[in-house]
C-alpha cells in the first residue's frame, strides 16, 4: 500500500490524518515543519505528500518548490485560506490538488484515491469515458449522451478530453488556456468560461448540480464523472 | 504725541482744497511781507510756486492747480501795477504772471506724481510686510481656525476698518456665531446669493455700505465671508486690492490645511481597514484550524469507527475536546482584546501566590505541548501578589503559548520568577529561532505575527498584545530579548512590586477607576 507523508505543524490535524489514513491501510509519515518535511520526502520515499500551506518555518509555497526538485509524486495542499491566488500559485508550482480547511476525512481520501490511481495508469492509456450515459471515444472524436450523438467543435472536444484525462484532478484555467489557446492567451479566462458553458449545455450538465464538469471558482475545473470500470 | 500727529496729518489729507486755499493765503502774506525787499513780481512768484508744490504733495494735482490759479489772481491783484486791481499795464508783469502759471502747473503736476508714487511705494512696502507675516502664520496653521485668525490679524494691520468673519456651514452663513453685527438686508442678500450660486467661484464681492463682504474660498468650497466695516468712507481700489490678496492667501492656506486633514483622515481609515482585515484573517485562521481538527476527527470517527481500535477512537475524541478548548481560548482572547481596546477591563484584585498562578498556567498549557519540557523555577521567596489573577494568568499563558508555538518539538521552555529591586520579573525563555531585533517592539502590536516564512498563519498575533495590555493594566511592562544563553528568545514581564504588594492601599483608587469604567 502507498506511503503518505503529512507535513503540517498542527499536531491535532496530523493525529486525525494519521488515524484515518492508517485505518484505510496507508502507511503514514509525519513532519511538523517544512524542513522536516523536505528531509522526510527525500529519505522516506513517500508515494504522496499532504502539505499544509501555513507552516511555522518555511512558507508552504517554498516547501512545494523545493519538494518538486526531487519529488515527482502527487502533492495535495491543505489550505485554511480561501484566497484563490494561493491555490493557483501552488497548482502552477506543481501541486496536484488541494482541500480547504476544514475538510472531512472522506474529502481528502477521495482526492488521494484519484491522485494515486491516475499515477498508476498513464493518462495516455485512457481511450475514453463511459458511465452508461455519457460515452466519449478519444480515437474517433465521438461523444454521445444516452445514445444520442453530441456534436462538439474541435476546441470543445479538446477541452473535454483534457478534463477527462485528468480523471478527477483539478485542471487550472492556466493549464487549459496554455494547452488549447497558447501562452499568449493566459489571461483570457472569459474564453474559457464561454467554452465551458457551451460544453455544459451540450452535455446537459447544470452548473448548480454538475454530474461531469465541476467549477472550482477562480482556480479551474474538474471532471467528476465516474467511469463504469473504475470504483 | 504720535496719535495726535497722525490725526492731524489725516485731517490735512482729507481737505486738500482747504489746504490749497490756506497755502495760497500764506504765500500772499509772506509775499506782502517781502514786497519791500523784493519789488520784482517774478521773484515773488517763487513763493507761490512753493505753495503750489506743497499743495500738490498734500492733495495731488487738482488742489495744486487750484493753488496755482489762486496764486495767479493774488499776484495779479496785489503785486502788479496798478496794484489792487486785476489789470496789468507793464508788459514784463504780464510775461512774469503768465510764466508763473505755466511753471506752477508743470511743477505742481510733477510734485503730485512723485507724491502719488511715494504713497504707492509706502503702501506696497507696508503690504509686503503684512503679507510676509501672514504667510509665516499660515505656514504654521494646521486648522481652519488658525488660518482665519491669522487673516484677521493681517487685516487689522492692513486697514483700520473693522474686520469680521462669518463661517459658512453646510451652505448657510452661520450669522449667530459671527461677531459681525450685520443688518438683515445684507444677510438676506448674501443668503439669497448663496442659494442662487451653483459654484462658489461665481460669488462676487458685495459692497453694501457700511459693509464689504469678501468670499473666502478654499479651492471650490466657500468657507466663510470676510466682512469689512467701512462706514460711509470710500475705500480706494488700491487698499481694496490688497485686502482681496490677503483673503486669497488665506484661501490657499485653507486649501492646504484641508488637504492635510483629508490625508490624515485617509490614513486613519486605511489603518482601521488594515486592523479590520487582520482581525478577519486572524479569526479565520484561529477558528478554522481547531475546526479542521474537530471536523477531521469527527468525520474519521463517523466514517471508520468500526475499523478503529478503541484507543484510537479515544484519541480522536480527546482531540475534539482539546480543540474545543482551544476555540474557547481564542474566543477568550478576542473578548479580552476588545475589552482592553474599549477600556472596560476592570481589575478585580486578590491575594495569590506566584506558584499557584504559574501552576494553573501549566495545567492549561499541557494540551498544547508537543513533547516540550517546561522548567519552572522561583528564585528566593516571593511575597503574595495582590493582582487580578485571571488577567495575569492569561498574560503568562499567552507568552508561554507563544513560546510553545515557535519552539522545536521536544525543546525545553524555562519559566523564571525572581525579585529585582522593587520589581517582580517573570521570564519565559525558549529555544526557538528567536525574534530579530527590528521586530521586537512590533510583536506587541495587535495582529502582529512574525513575517518570516508563512508564520503569519501560525498565530493570531493577539497573544502578546493581550499580554502587554494585561501587564500594563497592573502597571508593568513587557519586553523581548535574546535568551541569556544559547539561541532562542526571552520574554520578560516586569510587575512593579509596590503595585503587587501595596495594591490593598491603592484599592480605593482602583475602585474609583472601576466605577468610572462602568
Amino acid at each position: 500500500m502507498a506511503t503518505i507523508l503529512i507535513i503540517d505543524d498542527e499536531p491535532q490535524i496530523r493525529r486525525f490524518l494519521r488515524i484515518g489514513l492508517v485505518a484505510q491501510g496507508y502507511e503514514v509519515l509525519e513532519a511538523a515543519s517544512g524542513a522536516e518535511g523536505l528531509s522526510s520526502a527525500a529519505l522516506g520515499r513517500p508515494d504522496l505528500v499532504v502539505l499544509d500551506l501555513g507552516l511555522p518555518d518555511i512558507d508552504g509555497q517554498e516547501v512545494l518548490r523545493e519538494l518538486r526538485e526531487t519529488f515527482i509524486g502527487p502533492v495535495i495542499m491543505l489550505s485554511v485560506r480561501n484566497q484563490e491566488r494561493d491555490k493557483v500559485t501552488a497548482l502552477d508550482a506543481g501541486a496536484n490538488d488541494y482541500v480547504v480547511k476544514p475538510f472531512s476525512i472522506q474529502e481528502l481520501l477521495a482526492r488521494i484515491r484519484v491522485l494515486l490511481r491516475s499515477r498508476s495508469e498513464d493518462a495516455g492509456d485512457i481511450s475514453g469515458f463511459d458511465d452508461g450515459h455519457l460515452r466519449i471515444c478519444f480515437q474517433d472524436h465521438r461523444v454521445s449522451l444516452d445514445g444520442v450523438p453530441v456534436k462538439l467543435s474541435r476546441k470543445e472536444f479538446a477541452l473535454l478530453r483534457m478534463l477527462v484525462r485528468a480523471q478527477g484532478r483539478i485542471v487550472t484555467q492556466r493549464q487549459i488556456l496554455s494547452t488549447l489557446w497558447g501562452d499568449s492567451h493566459l489571461d483570457d479566462t472569459h474564453y474559457l468560461r464561454v467554452f465551458i458553458g457551451k460544453l455544459r449545455s451540450r452535455l446537459k450538465d447544470r452548473p448548480g448540480a454538475p454530474r461531469y464538469l465541476e467549477t472550482e471558482p477562480g482556480v479551474g475545473y474538474r471532471f467528476i464523472g465516474h467511469d463504469r470500470e473504475s470504483p | 504725541m504720535m496719535p495726535w500727529q497722525l490725526r492731524r496729518l489725516t485731517d490735512l489729507r482729507s481737505a486738500p482744497y482747504g489746504v490749497a486755499l490756506l497755502l495760497s493765503a500764506a504765500a500772499t502774506l509772506v509775499s506782502l511781507g517781502m514786497d519791500q525787499y523784493l519789488p520784482r513780481t517774478n521773484d515773488l512768484s517763487l513763493v507761490y510756486i512753493v505753495a503750489v508744490v506743497l499743495a500738490a504733495i498734500n492733495g495731488g494735482i487738482r488742489p495744486a492747480l487750484a493753488c496755482a490759479g489762486l496764486g495767479f489772481l493774488a499776484l495779479n491783484f496785489f503785486f502788479t501795477e496798478p496794484r489792487g486791481t486785476l489789470m496789468m499795464v507793464r508788459q514784463d508783469d504780464v510775461i512774469t504772471v503768465a510764466w508763473f502759471l505755466v511753471v506752477a502747473v508743470v511743477v505742481g503736476r510733477l510734485a503730485a506724481t512723485f507724491q502719488e508714487k511715494l504713497a504707492l511705494l509706502q503702501g506696497k512696502d507696508r503690504f509686503a510686510r503684512i503679507e510676509l507675516e501672514l504667510m509665516q502664520r499660515l505656514t504654521l496653521a494646521i486648522h481652519d481656525e488658525e488660518v482665519i485668525e491669522a487673516l484677521l490679524i493681517a487685516m487689522s494691520r492692513q486697514t483700520d476698518m473693522e474686520c469680521h468673519v462669518a463661517r459658512v456651514v453646510e451652505g448657510h452663513v452661520d450669522w449667530e456665531a459671527s461677531s459681525a453685527d450685520v443688518d438683515m438686508r445684507l444677510r438676506r442678500r448674501i443668503d439669497a446669493l448663496l442659494g442662487r450660486s451653483s459654484s462658489a467661484r461665481t460669488i462676487p464681492v458685495l459692497k453694501r455700505p457700511p459693509w464689504i463682504a469678501l468670499p473666502l474660498l478654499a479651492g471650490d468650497e466657500l468657507v466663510a465671508f470676510v466682512l469689512l466695516h467701512c462706514g460711509d468712507r470710500i475705500v480706494s481700489p488700491g487698499v481694496f486690492d490688497y485686502t482681496e490678496l490677503l483673503v486669497q492667501q488665506a484661501g490657499l492656506a485653507l486649501g492646504r490645511t484641508r488637504l492635510v486633514a483629508d490625508l490624515s483622515r485617509e490614513r486613519f481609515e486605511k489603518e482601521r481597514e488594515m486592523l479590520r482585515s487582520s482581525l478577519l484573517s486572524s479569526v479565520s485562521h484561529d477558528f478554522r484550524t481547531p475546526l479542521t481538527a474537530m471536523t477531521g476527527a469527527a468525520s474519521t470517527l463517523l466514517e471508520m469507527s468500526d475499523a478503529l481500535p478503541p484507543e484510537e477512537r479515544a484519541e480522536l475524541l480527546e482531540s475534539i475536546m482539546n480543540e474545543a478548548r482551544r476555540l474557547d481560548d481564542y474566543t477568550q482572547n478576542l473578548l479580552d482584546m476588545t475589552r482592553l481596546g474599549s477600556g472596560t477591563l476592570a481589575l478585580e484584585r486578590d491575594w495569590v501566590s506566584v506558584e499557584d498562578l504559574v501552576d494553573h498556567v501549566l495545567v492549561r498549557i499541557r494540551p498544547h505541548l508537543d513533547e516540550h519540557a517546561i522548567d519552572f523555577a522561583v528564585e528566593g521567596t516571593l511575597p503574595l501578589l495582590h493582582v487580578h489573577a485571571a488577567l495575569l494568568e492569561q498574560a503568562i499563558f499567552n507568552v508561554l503559548h507563544n513560546a510553545v508555538k515557535f519552539s522545536p518539538r521536544g525543546s525545553t521552555i524555562r519559566i523564571r520568577v525572581q525579585r529585582k529591586n522593587d520589581d517582580l520579573l517573570f521570564r519565559v525563555i525558549d529555544e526557538g529561532p528567536g525574534i530579530p531585533e527590528n521586530e521586537r517592539s512590533a510583536v506587541f502590536d495587535m495582529f502582529h505575527s512574525s513575517s518570516r516564512g508563512d508564520r503569519r498563519a501560525a498565530g493570531s498575533g493577539l497573544g502578546l498584545a493581550i499580554c502587554k495590555g494585561m501587564i500594563g493594566a497592573h502597571g508593568g511592562s513587557v519586553r523581548v530579548s535574546d535568551a541569556p544563553e544559547g539561541h532562542g528568545c526571552m520574554v520578560e514581564m516586569t510587575l512593579p512590586m509596590d503595585v503587587a504588594l501595596r495594591g490593598g492601599i491603592r484599592e480605593g483608587k482602583q475602585d474609583g477607576d472601576h466605577s468610572h469604567h462602568r
